[in-house]
């Protein structure tokens, strides 16, 4: 049903049992589902994994072309053997870049694949309550998560029939947040959330004011568990190929990337610890054992352990106000990265005890926060809504007009000290002598203001349409940047001149 | 923060799911008020897989691998490996695993104790570092099929006590109604709900009734059950063996037996068991495929190798897997597989609903009166069981809020709580009598002691025998004591011990009776049963000299 219908509804009746408020977080690893029990005033994650036990699903959509089917989740992991299917990953972060798949010799939209996964993934409330009525939906979405990544993902759940269900695409930390403030909380309270995913380990810091809670630091570091995971995947290959008489082909690739995905986790728990545990890769030829030791595991993992260390002290050292390890009062520990042994004990090593905020399903917390954030934006939760204030997020896109285009150089909502992606431009004019150029920023409304208006000088003379220039955006300060403008070249016609301009940029 | 004491008030609570291919161990967390499930290597599921190795410091003892490692070992290691161990439960055979050449011998119970044991292990390392709590588990919940036999019991049981628990806190309850109890914690109407419980190695109907009392917590009652301890998952998977094992006998000709060990085929015992292993991985893992796509693909190169390589490599589709009749026994004894042959998986399935439907009957139930159905166990995710389910009750049946293969054992941690803490809020369970017991008189006549549906108080329920037996010939010196248990108890009048749904517990002779005419001599007969369903029957001669005779039921005719 539409949500706004719902908020209509008489209070009492907000409550029946086949309302369901729900929460989503959808990863580029796995994906939670989650939704709001108003009997008891929760959150609640919901099984999505049939017999496997597990409350998440991989974010992994396959198209099995010789059946005409798509298949999802954990069944596509497992499926991947026969090499005649299509199968797609990473959707999530793909978004924003109106990308096409070549699934079966027809382009297929990754929007078109986004919406079919969420209608699998929402198929799964059913499985509380066949005659479950989607009351309103809340999705979880990184902080940097970009206009146009949000215009598609929205038109996903539009594809899967979910438009008017869904009430808003919210920042996952603020989510975190409604899960992690349900009690009354108290003014000035200091936290670390750290959301360790599998794109990378996020950590921030953050102070509750009145009515919103501040950001006072916030990082990203490329120690995504999925970088853990492709060396444990390299620690297996090494074995099979020091074990099997039979050279490792496509088959057997797709074979240790299940193998990897199942027995992974064997590495990274503590039981490894105290003894070693043995591997069997019975889908060998001659199948065969190997035994791994503690040694194994922490050469895999000792190196993230050191550069997560060396991560969360840098997150103190770019605060905007100071802040010490003490000050903290709750360190919030989210993400699938907390079901590594390892991530507890440095985190352990770093602040005490009584001030960790673990989950045990670590990867689910988002979605209930998702979930609680839905309850409070519908008015059935006890608590009112706050949000996060981030002033290193850039509020407008900045940009550069080429033809009847904006093309962002950095997009709103990014962080100003990310690397922004260099962008290539062909000037379709003669070039001799100055060529203007402007950097502009634009709201989500449409409105344009010049930040900069300085013409790109002593660019080599060229033909109309041999021109390319590179420009990239660095920001020094949260409103000062500049521009480096680099000449590309055009072939071997006309090679690179070694032309460089810096623009001072102002926001 | 150092870790706690227990605290005094409150205990550690525990819930196994001891299943024939997985187990499940959840805590009942008393600070945050719910059932936790305890991850072991990474996984909410724990494969009930021992394998036993030589320990590197004394060869003459045995060391041992367990769950995920040891099932993955059954490849390499198949002698030393016991998968399935539940199903010897109840049984007499012993265990034979072969290390370095050297055999051993166990009893089932004593493997099941080895496998509880670590769970029991991983559970008190999980409450000291998650939960911050250290002590003793003051109460063990374990969680047995509705239709166990007495005996299944009592070697669960004796399993537990091996693995360490403290055998006054060992509580043995069923299976559906452990889910049932995690399924109505929150529940606010009254409700009568079907559990379809299709495990690895039992299929389980059982129709519960959930009513709010006026404080506003659910009661939940049994009202009726009914299974088949012969019929799971593991028959489902069955299904696609008998299809692989189809193709192999077409490509060697039929030449080669892999489940006869000493057929002079040229292929070793251990290729055998090997290979044996491998086509039952491949059948479990092309099920859990064939529920989510058409078809998958068989690639099993080689299966043996020698005299000749033997390459599988075929395409199953959910349609032939469907409708493939079994043809092979796949080594069921022949009683067993009498009950498959010719069989496909809609067969299977319509035995399920059968159940159900005695189920209903039990209860004097109609479909309409079922409120809601409720499915637990791995092999309730078939579609086909879930479009029977819809096509009989027309209604969808609900799975768990958490993973159906988890709620049992969730559902067992809360009852440990009920049980314990009797005090507490939370649903609570009724303990009842399921089906009538009773005795076998002359004319082969069915006398009921203990109806069904009596409430069974904390000590048990002691019921004697209204009217005293007496003998029925002249100058006997002893009395035959047949217990049996009605399980379809439909017909109320002039029962017979040979009507369909009869189950003969147990029998002995009351010996020692003094001789003297027919009629003469009287017999007490008193049954105890317990709040985990087990049945003691004493019968007592009621003449001077007095000889008394005890028996489990399960000693004699099991």
């Amino acid at each position: 049903m539409n949500w706004k219908q719902y908020r209509q509804l008489p209070e009492e009746e907000k409550k029946q049992d086949v309302y369901y408020v729900v929460g989503l977080d959808l990863g580029d690893d796995s994906s939670c589902i989650a939704y709001y029990n108003l009997a008891i005033d929760e959150a609640e994650v919901i099984d999505l994994s049939g017999g496997y036990g597990r409350t998440s699903m991989p974010t992994v959509v396959q198209y099995v072309a010789e059946n005409r089917e798509w298949v999802f989740g954990e069944y596509a992991v497992q499926n991947m053997e026969s090499g005649r299917e299509f199968t797609v990953n990473g959707l999530i972060g793909r978004l924003g870049n109106s990308e096409y798949l070549d699934i079966d010799g027809k382009p297929v939209s990754i929007v078109n694949v986004l919406g079919l996964y969420i209608k699998e993934l929402m198929g799964n409330v059913k499985n509380i309550n066949p005659k479950a009525e989607i009351a309103g939906i809340v999705v979880a979405v990184p902080p940097y998560f970009s206009d146009r990544a949000k215009k598609e993902m929205k038109r996903a759940f539009k594809y899967a029939g979910f438009e008017k269900e869904l009430i808003d695409l919210v920042a996952d930390r603020e989510c975190v947040f409604s899960q992690f403030y349900k009690e009354n909380p108290k003014i000035g309270h200091t936290t670390l959330m750290i959301d360790y995913g599998a794109r990378e380990a996020r950590a921030g810091i953050y102070r509750l004011e009145e009515e919103k809670i501040r950001s006072l630091s916030s990082l990203f570091e490329d120690i995504g568990t999925r970088e853990i995971e492709a060396g444990a995947r390299a620690l297996f290959t090494a074995y099979y190929k020091a074990n099997s008489v039979i050279a490792p082909d496509a088959t057997t690739q797709n074979q240790l990337a299940i193998f990897t995905h199942q027995h992974k986790d064997i590495l990274f728990q503590k039981s490894i610890r105290a003894k070693a545990s043995k591997l069997y890769f019975n889908f060998a030829f001659p199948p065969f054992q190997v035994t791994v030791t503690k040694e194994d595991a922490l050469g895999l993992t000792e190196p993230f352990h050191r550069r997560f260390d060396k991560f969360i002290r840098q997150v103190f050292e770019k605060t905007s106000q100071k802040v010490s390890l003490a000050d903290i009062d709750a360190v919030i520990c989210v993400g699938g990265g907390f079901e590594m042994y390892w991530t507890r004990e440095a985190v352990e090593s770093l602040f005490p005890q009584n001030k960790l905020r673990m989950y045990k399903n670590s990867k689910g917390v988002t979605a209930m926060g998702a979930a609680t954030t839905a309850a409070q934006l519908l008015g059935v939760a006890e608590r009112k809504h706050i949000e996060v204030e981030d002033q290193h997020q850039l509020d407008v896109d900045i940009v550069v007009m080429a033809g009847e285009n904006f093309v962002p150089l950095a997009e709103c909502n990014t962080f100003w000290w990310r690397t922004h992606p260099t962008k290539i431009f062909v000037i379709n004019e003669v070039v001799a002598g100055d060529v203007p150029f402007q950097i502009l920023s634009k709201t989500s409304a449409g409105e344009t203001v010049v930040l900069s208006e300085v013409p790109l000088t002593g660019l080599p003379e060229r033909p109309k349409g041999t021109t390319r220039i590179s420009v990239n955006l660095k920001f020094v300060s949260e409103k000062v940047a500049t521009a480096v403008v680099s000449d590309m070249g055009f072939g071997e016609l006309f090679p690179k001149s070694g032309y460089r301009q810096e623009i001072g940029v102002l926001l | 923060m150092g870790t706690l004491g227990l605290d005094t008030e409150r205990g550690l609570f525990l819930g196994i799911d001891f299943g024939t291919t997985n187990s499940v161990i959840s805590i009942y967390d008393f600070k945050a008020g719910e059932a936790q499930t305890i991850p072991i290597d990474g996984s909410n599921i724990f494969p009930t897989a021992v394998q036993f190795e030589a320990d590197p410091d004394n060869e003459d003892k045995l060391s041992r691998v367990f769950g995920l490692q040891a099932r993955e070992a059954v490849i390499i290691y198949p002698a030393s490996t016991v998968l399935s161990i539940k199903r010897f439960l109840g049984g007499d055979d012993k265990i034979v695993v072969n290390v370095d050449e050297k055999e051993y011998s166990f009893l089932p119970q004593e493997v099941a104790g080895e496998i509880l044991g670590y769970l029991k292990q991983k559970a008190d390392e999980y409450a000291q570092e998650e939960l911050n709590i250290s002590g003793e588990f003051s109460g063990c919940v374990i969680t047995v099929p509705a239709n166990s036999t007495d005996k299944q019991k009592r070697m669960t049981k004796e399993a537990a006590i091996l693995a360490g628990f403290d055998e006054e806190n060992i509580y043995l309850r069923l299976e559906p109604a452990a889910s049932a109890i995690n399924y109505a914690v929150n529940e606010t109407h009254d409700k009568k709900v079907l559990v379809y419980d299709f495990g690895g190695g039992t299929f389980d109907a059982c129709v519960l009734d959930i009513k709010i009392e006026e404080e506003g917590e659910p009661t939940i009652s049994i009202i009726s059950t009914f299974g088949d301890n012969d019929l799971g998952g593991n028959d489902v998977d069955k299904i696609i063996m008998d299809m692989i094992y189809e193709e192999f006998k077409k490509l060697t000709d039929e030449e080669i037996d892999l489940f006869d060990e000493n057929a002079d085929d040229g292929v070793s015992k251990r290729q055998k068991k090997v290979a044996l292993v491998r086509l039952q991985q491949a059948a479990t893992q092309a099920k859990e495929r064939l529920s989510q796509t058409k078809s998958t693909k068989i690639q099993l190169a080689p299966l043996i190798q020698e005299p000749k390589i033997v390459n599988i490599n075929m395409e199953i589709t959910r349609e032939a897997f469907y409708e493939h009749k079994r043809v092979n026994p796949l080594g069921d004894k022949p009683e067993i597989f009498e009950k498959f042959e010719g069989k496909n998986l809609h067969d299977l399935i319509a035995r399920t609903l059968d159940c159900v439907d005695k189920c209903l009957e039990v209860g004097g139930l109609s479909s309409t009166d079922i409120d809601e159905i409720f499915t637990v166990g791995g092999s309730s995710s078939l579609l086909l069981a879930a479009e029977g389910i819809t096509a009989r009750f027309n209604k969808e049946p609900f799975k768990s809020r958490i993973s159906p293969a988890l709620s049992i054992s969730q559902g067992a941690a809360h009852y440990c709580n009920m049980i314990m803490m009797p005090t507490v809020r939370g649903p609570v369970m009724q303990e009842k009598t399921i089906h009538p017991l009773g005795l076998e008189i002359a004319g082969r006549r069915f006398m009921e002691i203990v109806p069904a549906g009596e409430m069974i108080p904390k000590d048990g329920l002691t019921i004697d025998s209204a009217e005293p037996l007496t003998t029925n010939f002249d100058h006997v010196s002893s009395m035959a004591i047949v217990v049996y248990e009605n399980t379809l108890p439909i017909k109320k009048e002039n029962e017979n011990v040979n009507q369909e749904g009869m189950k003969r517990l147990a029998g002995t002779s009351l010996r020692g009776i003094p001789q003297n005419p027919r009629g003469h001599e009287k017999v007490k007969v008193i049954f105890h049963v317990g709040q985990d369903n087990m049945l003691k029957v004493t019968a007592r001669s009621l003449s001077t000299t007095g000889v008394v005779t005890e028996l489990s039921v399960d000693e004699l005719y099991a």
